[in-house]
């Protein structure tokens, strides 16, 4: 690995600098309004994904050994991390119950939290993705508390402080079992000092990344870790909801694909305990999302069980160096599906974001009708959770079609491997899912109750003149829908990319 | 023709986008779409049949070096017979609604959405391109079923959709596994289908799993013995304009999925499954003929006459003889207009506030003679009166499988004398008799010229074909025998 050079930082120094200029921008006097924080929000964020996109990926380099630049994943995720800050903070613009509440703090929050997620996504030593996860964790926790006054705000950010610092408290103290047992927190060379040192420790390190899995899990909200992730959902406002499900949520996973790809000689000890975690995670995540009466926390339980469909996969990665072609697959499976995952989390809540003037608390029995009432709307919401559910030919199927190949692919690949039981899990939980996805739809696009044809007249005349005031839920709206659409069925370039890594 | 071959498939769901998009609370104009775009399908399926304009290809790459499928469509006679019975019966769904569905914004886009899955189903020649069709069809019969019917229509059309899906879901397993044993067997990473039944896998045990998996998910759709538990409750209280679509030719579908994925992909498996198929067919055309004699809503009756009716044809599949499959064909063709003609009855009686109760029926005819007759031509059609289109279909299928087994088809025949009998029975309790108090004193009209248009397409239809079958057997000439060829 070769040394890089500064410039290749530029897409961290402009959202992690360019949060201390929008707060500064934010003080400078005369300004009045939190517009120019805005748009400085908005110009930092795309320079940074023009920089991302035109980057050459075909030479990996690593800066002072704690983070990896120029790689496949992180010129894609990297830029799907700055295009949700953007998303985000869009939302946020057009959100009706913020309106008058954002100012330029926020939007520094927003770009730090970006910072952090990049961070993390790209790290490859221990410390960094400390950093990385506690600046982005750290960020959201400020976001959800955003308008204290609002109902279950507090609530939520107590409950995500306390669980995240737990967190936190876990994932290091992982960090340091695996520092005394190997002397080292760079990660690859984590496995060759277990082998190659004598004065290692196994014990001590197979307890560490075990709690490393169990901090990244608290931050992916899989069972048993989840608790926090339906208050948060229903407590925080929907911007903040949807950056946590499209950003903070990846760039975690993309770390412990990361991880689990360097550790990969050790990996299959904890084989039997993410199968359990992701087991669980379908299940419980299922089982709950049926019982809830408020979108929210639908969402965030079926987010619990997708995660879980990802851990299933993630932990078939095999040690062997002839099954690199097997590793890849798995890899690439689990990328897309949190590509898609983004994607289709941040249509949800653009949706909900541009219903916040019809209801704000998120009871599903607020939203009857209103698909019928807004026909863009609808037909976006029906896109996203059609594709959440796993329908054909959304995003949301291919990724899950990619990851019973992956998981089908043992067979050919791995020797007496049982994926039959994991498989049927999966089944039941997309089943399972169909139930609740099915209701919310139901929900959606029922008779409002009480109709008439001329209120449905005047509100689609209506229609044009609320998208003129709420442009940034109908940009992602529209740019998202597209996006489901086209990431199925054009998945084929994306997917060579995440192969050939 | 490849642009033709696309066009047929899309130009419904586009036109949904458009209509959904642009419709929103215009209710005449979005019906008059719709009605206009299920026409011209129509229209343009009609030239192609007639014109002969298949057997049509069209391969495109799609995805093939990382997921293993193709954007392959192929056009036979066959499927062209049951697509064109698909459009035609949209139109026939869309003019038993008209009137009665009030939101047209939302229910045509979701009726030409049904009608885009279900061309792309009896197109695609890729597996997931199938299941992907499969999938689009099932979710906006699934609204329509939901939001139009009476007040049970949620919950009948949520079993539905749950039975529907999660057997969807093992198929897409059992593809997949499909996919991956043939790449271990001829590393050749392919789901095209006629791919995989040039060399079909030699693993047995899987193959079995397989199969069954994929029978399951057709069976289902069938609704075959004993899969069949969704579909009474589901035709009972669905709205009948939705119902046509889902019996008539959704039905089709998985009739089709068997005869040309099931057999053909696992010739050993099948072979052995022959009996075992037959006898399911069998006593499931009986079974439902016997509960058919036993309810007491018209409406259900229909729906066990039709699963009766779809179960004989299982029967034919597994006999696998040549007259058997055109026999299958034909009875795919007269079912689905016959029961079009039985749903648009009662449509046109829950029109006139008659939900099909028998005990509140009686001595229509005396009010509505058009009805009477109308009503009178479907069920003799039903019950396979020569000289209509399911008397053919019926003749051939039998003849065809005493050349397998005379056990079974002796079984299933019987099912054609309960026929009679709970045909009988139910036009005689809504037709006969005396007047019921509450028509005597209501006005009840007779048919109007909508409903007389409709009524007069479905019956030259049903006389046509039963005259001249072979505008139906012709076409699919081929298709059948290139079947042959698998022999079981």
């Amino acid at each position: 690995m070769m040394s890089s050079n500064i410039l290749d930082l530029l897409p961290i120094m402009l959202t992690g600098l360019g949060g201390l200029l929008v707060l500064l921008i934010g003080v400078w006097p005369g300004v009045k309004s939190s517009q120019p924080a805005y748009i400085t929000t908005i110009i930092l964020l795309g320079l940074a994904i023009l920089y991302v996109l035109r980057t050459d990926s075909s030479n990996p380099s690593e800066f002072e050994n704690l983070i990896r630049l120029g790689t496949v994943t992180t010129k894609y995720f990297w830029a799907l991390f700055c295009l949700g800050g953007i998303f985000t903070v869009t939302l946020a613009n057009s959100n009706k119950s913020l309106s008058g509440e954002i100012d330029e703090i926020f939007y520094s929050l927003i770009l730090f939290a970006v910072t952090g997620a990049l961070v993390l996504s790209s790290s490859v030593d221990l410390l960094a993705s400390f950093i990385g996860m506690e600046l982005s964790v750290i960020s959201i926790l400020a976001l959800i508390a955003w308008q204290p006054k609002r109902f279950g705000a507090i609530e939520a950010a107590i409950k995500f402080a306390i669980t995240a610092t737990i967190g936190a408290a876990i994932f290091l103290l992982g960090i340091a079992l695996i520092y005394s047992g190997t002397g080292t927190t760079y990660i690859p060379q984590i496995v060759n000092q277990l082998q190659a040192n004598v004065h290692s420790i196994p014990f001590l390190v197979y307890i560490g990344i075990g709690l490393i899995i169990a901090g990244i899990a608290f931050d992916i909200a899989i069972v048993p870790f989840h608790t926090w992730l339906p208050d948060v959902f229903q407590g925080a406002s929907d911007p903040v909801v949807a950056f946590i499900g499209s950003v903070g949520k990846i760039a975690m996973l993309i770390f412990l694909l990361n991880f689990a790809i360097m550790v990969q000689g050790v990996w299959f000890y904890y084989k039997g305990l993410i199968w359990t975690l992701g087991i669980l995670s379908i299940l419980i995540g299922s089982i709950m999302a049926l019982k809830q009466n408020n979108l929210r926390r639908i969402l965030a339980y079926s987010s619990v069980s997708h995660f879980g469909y990802v851990f299933l996969v993630i932990a078939t990665i095999s040690p062997n160096s002839q099954d690199q072609v097997f590793n890849d697959l798995v890899i690439e499976s689990a990328m897309y599906y949190g590509l898609a995952y983004s994607i289709m989390n941040i249509v949800c809540f653009g949706v909900l974001n541009f219903l916040n003037k019809e209801s704000s608390s998120g009871k599903l029995a607020e939203y009857r009708g209103l698909g019928r009432k807004y026909p863009i709307l609808g037909f976006a919401f029906a896109l996203s959770i059609l594709s959440l559910a796993g329908f054909p030919p959304t995003a949301g199927f291919i990724a899950k079609y990619n990851l019973f190949m992956a998981l089908i692919a043992q067979q050919n690949f791995l020797s007496n491997s049982s994926m039959i039981f994991p498989l049927i899990i999966a089944v039941i939980g997309a089943a399972i899912s169909i139930f609740y996805y099915l209701r919310v739809l139901i929900t959606f696009f029922n008779k409002p109750e009480k109709s008439n044809s001329a209120d449905l007249n005047i509100s689609s005349q209506n229609q044009t003149i609320t998208f003129n005031s709420s442009f940034g839920s109908v940009f992602t709206m529209i740019i998202g829908s597209l996006s489901i659409v086209f990431v199925g069925l054009a998945a084929n370039p994306i997917i060579l990319a995440f192969l050939n890594r | 023709m490849f642009f033709w071959l696309n066009f047929i498939i899309y130009f419904p769901l586009i036109s949904a986008i458009f209509i959904w998009l642009g419709c929103n609370g215009k209710n005449e104009l979005a019906r008059s779409l719709t009605l206009s775009v299920v026409t011209v399908e129509t229209l343009i399926l009609t030239f192609m049949y007639l014109n002969g304009a298949f057997p049509l290809n069209y391969e495109a790459s799609w995805m093939h070096e990382t997921l293993g499928f193709n954007y392959v469509l192929r056009l036979d006679g066959f499927s062209l017979a049951l697509i064109l019975l698909t459009s035609f019966l949209g139109v026939i769904s869309t003019i038993v609604s008209w009137e009665r569905v009030k939101n047209w914004g939302s229910y045509g886009p979701l009726l030409l959405g049904t009608i885009t899955g279900l061309v792309g189903v009896f197109t695609a020649y890729d597996l997931i391109l199938f299941y992907t069709f499969w999938e689009i069809m099932l979710i906006p019969i699934y609204f329509m079923l939901s939001f139009w019917g009476d007040k049970n229509s949620k919950q009948a059309a949520l079993k539905f959709i749950i039975v529907t899906v999660f057997s969807s879901l093992l198929m897409l397993l059992g593809l997949i596994f499909l996919c991956f044993i043939h790449y271990a067997e001829t590393n050749e990473f392919t789901l095209n289908i006629l791919d995989l039944i040039n060399s079909p896998i030699k693993d047995v045990t899987a193959a079995k799993w397989i199969f069954a998996a994929m029978f399951i998910a057709f069976a289902v759709k069938i609704p075959l013995f004993p899969f069949h538990f969704w579909a009474p409750d589901t035709y009972k209280s669905g709205e009948p304009g939705a119902i046509i679509l889902l019996s008539g030719a959704m039905a089709n579908a998985g009739i089709y999925g068997v005869i040309r994925f099931c057999v053909p992909l696992f010739p050993e498996v099948s072979s052995v499954f022959v009996q075992m198929g037959m006898a399911l067919g069998a006593f499931g055309t009986v079974y439902a003929a016997l509960l058919a004699i036993k309810q007491t809503n018209i409406r259900s009756v229909f729906a066990y006459s039709s699963i009766s009716h779809m179960n004989i044809i299982v029967v034919a599949i597994f006999a696998w003889q040549i007259e058997s499959l055109n026999g299958a064909a034909l009875q795919l063709i007269a079912h689905g207009i016959s029961i079009a003609g039985l749903f648009t009855i009662v449509s046109m009686l829950l029109d006139r506030n008659k939900d099909g109760n028998m005990q509140e029926l009686g001595g229509l005819f005396k009010k509505m003679p058009a009805l009477g007759l109308v009503f009178l031509v479907y069920i003799v059609a039903t019950i396979g009166m020569p000289g209509l289109a399911n008397f053919t279909g019926e003749a051939l299928i039998l003849a065809g499988s005493f050349k397998v087994s005379t056990v079974w088809p002796s079984l299933a025949a019987i099912s054609i004398l309960l026929s009679v009998i709970y045909g009988v029975r139910v036009y005689g309790k809504s037709m006969w008799g005396p007047l019921k108090n509450a028509d005597t004193s209501t006005l009840v009209l007779d048919l109007n010229a909508r409903e007389k248009a409709m009524s007069a397409m479905l019956i030259i239809l049903l006389f046509f074909i039963g005259l001249y079958p072979n505008i139906v057997l012709e076409p699919i000439h081929n298709s059948i025998a290139t079947l042959m060829k698998i022999g079981l």
